[in-house]
């Protein structure tokens, strides 16, 4: 069944909708969500959640990818039960380390936006970027991947890694001090 | 902007950028670590059982025989004895080929020197036809300037005894190359027979082989034999030594030998004339001119007297070159032998190469033993690094 199938059934409010998002992403959507949190049980729970926020909101959400839809559903989710319950504890590691590597690129906690502009600002950031490192921005900082296993995937040493990771957090950083408004 | 805005608003990026970053691993499933190990242990279990119905593999100390193979170190010594093997391996093929060289270049030799026996026949024949020739043609020439002498005696009324046909000046040279199996006790023998037939030893060297090796002990000399004594001395050679090689020539020098002897009595009658003269001159320009020719006509006597000395030496004693080579086992002749007798030859010929191939190296092990260990210790590290050990699972797969 194809992600427009698919579509369908949420806009016919079918039920078969859930099983067949389920069927054809859950293995994605866990990924997403163990990355982040790195429990098993918490992610069944947290891809549970995002079934039902999809279900929810479409319609009259019309998203042109279930699969990315959902996973950013459950990313955020993800994300929220990662703070809510101190994932420093529970992340295996993972998780603070990607957090307080990008906590780096703030560079003024008083400087205020409408979360809106800050993704926008990012999108447009890793439009500027060689699509190679806009990929290794992504893994790390959206699919939460070790250092290690970026290396692995792009086929390179970890040092690159580190140091193209680090001059990226440092191009942020400049970004969203130009745009910041600050009180 | 605190870290969870941040983190937001990172959740929230472009799809296409979240699409392009995913990678296959993403589309499999976390593992539930409890229920895993339980699958684990039960696929374990099952591994288990299937190889004690299937096959038990050796063990070594109670481990399995597999780990054992997989040793660092196993895997090493497997490629320092494949190294070992593959070196003693070329250095006995090497010598191999060139013992079967030797036997053919022995064979060739021989050949070779049956034609230049026939040559030196066709020579010697041809040798003896020429001083036939010479003799016939000298006796012929003597006939006529005997005739041309008595006329001129009939003339000038002086008279010369008639000169008889003279000896053949030949001077004999060989080269010979010996092998033996005891070096010593050869060239003990060789000064004997050198000495019995009243000759000497012009030169001699010898070397004791390679710094590895305690065999190939070899020899050189030059040996002064009587030509009286020359056939003899040849003979004894061939029956008591085993000659791979034999080189034989004879020159004649007959006309230089003639030609020098006869200017010698012309410049001695010369010299006689200006003594006369010398002791009959008065005149004192007279008397310096002729001291002059006297002194260069000494001068030339001289020189003309050692040449001489030098053509009778040539003459009377033969000049015999001899290179002498210790081997283990002596070069055969191949000659009528038939393939299987060749091939068995072939075969034992090789064990005793590889064998003393491995002496060698061992010898040789022992001589850069210190070098050796730096370059294992060199690879060791070497294959400890990282992209080599790729490298070689690269390879493996």
């Amino acid at each position: 069944m194809n992600d427009l199938e698919i579509l369908q059934l949420y806009n016919e409010r079918n039920e078969a909708a859930v099983a067949a998002t389920r069927e054809k992403y859950d293995a994605y959507l866990m990924r997403v969500a163990y990355n982040v949190l790195g429990n098993f049980e918490d992610c069944e729970e947290c891809v549970a959640d995002g079934y039902l926020k999809a279900w929810n909101s479409i319609p009259p959400a019309s998203p042109t990818s279930i699969k990315l839809y959902i996973a950013k559903i459950v990313h955020n989710e993800a994300i929220d039960r990662s703070i809510a319950a101190s994932a420093q504890k529970r992340g295996g590691g993972v998780t603070p380390a990607c957090l307080d590597e990008l906590a780096e690129c703030i560079a003024d906690e008083s400087a205020s936006f409408e979360s809106e502009n800050i993704t926008d600002i990012i999108n447009q950031f890793l439009e500027k970027q060689k699509p190679r490192n806009a990929k290794m921005f992504v893994r790390r900082y959206w699919y939460l991947d070790s250092i290690k296993d970026i290396a692995t995937y792009m086929n390179c040493t970890q040092s690159k890694v580190k140091t193209t990771l680090h001059r990226m957090r440092s191009e942020l950083k400049d970004e969203l001090s130009k745009e910041g408004i600050y009180e | 902007m605190n870290k969870e805005e941040l983190l937001k608003a990172v959740s929230n990026i472009d799809d296409k950028y979240i699409d392009a970053a995913e990678q296959r691993r993403d589309n499999t499933a976390p593992r539930n670590n409890a229920a895993f190990s339980v699958v684990q242990s039960d696929a374990a279990t099952l591994v288990e059982s299937a190889n004690k119905k299937t096959k038990v593999h050796a063990s070594y100390g109670g481990r399995d025989i597999r780990k054992f193979y997989a040793q660092p170190w196993f895997k090493g010594a497997c490629a320092i004895v494949a190294a070992f093997v593959m070196l003693v391996g070329i250095r006995s093929s090497v010598w191999l080929f060139h013992g079967m060289g030797a036997a053919k270049s022995d064979a060739a030799t021989e050949s070779e020197f049956s034609y230049q026996a026939g040559a030196t026949d066709y020579y010697d024949n041809g040798v003896k036809e020429e001083a036939a020739y010479d003799m016939e043609m000298m006796t012929t020439n003597s006939v006529v300037e005997m005739q041309d002498t008595k006329m001129k005696d009939a003339t000038e009324g002086v008279f010369e005894p008639y000169e008889p046909a003279r000896e053949q000046k030949l001077v004999y040279n060989a080269f010979l190359y010996l092998q033996t199996e005891n070096y010593d006790e050869s060239f003990a023998a060789l000064e004997k027979l050198v000495s019995d037939l009243d000759g000497y030893f012009e030169s001699q060297s010898e070397s004791n082989g390679n710094y590895y090796s305690n065999t190939s002990k070899s020899g050189y000399c030059t040996v002064r034999i009587p030509t009286a004594n020359y056939q003899a001395f040849m003979n004894a050679i061939g029956q008591s030594w085993h000659v791979v090689n034999k080189d034989e020539s004879i020159s004649d020098i007959s006309e230089q030998y003639y030609e020098t002897q006869d200017r010698l009595e012309t410049l001695k009658i010369k010299e006689e004339r200006l003594h006369s003269l010398l002791a009959e001159a008065t005149n004192l320009s007279d008397i310096i001119t002729l001291e002059n020719q006297l002194s260069n006509t000494e001068y030339q006597i001289e020189q003309l007297t050692n040449a001489m000395k030098g053509y009778d030496k040539q003459v009377d004693y033969s000049t015999v070159n001899i290179s002498i080579d210790e081997v283990t086992q002596m070069g055969n002749t191949v000659g009528s032998e038939g393939f299987g007798k060749r091939f068995a030859r072939a075969i034992k010929n090789g064990i005793t190469n590889f064998a003393e191939g491995v002496a060698d190296f061992i010898v040789w092990i022992g001589y850069n033993v210190i070098e050796i260990v730096i370059a294992a210790v060199v690879i060791f590290l070497i294959c400890k690094f990282h992209l080599i050990r790729k490298l070689i699972n690269w390879i493996k797969r």
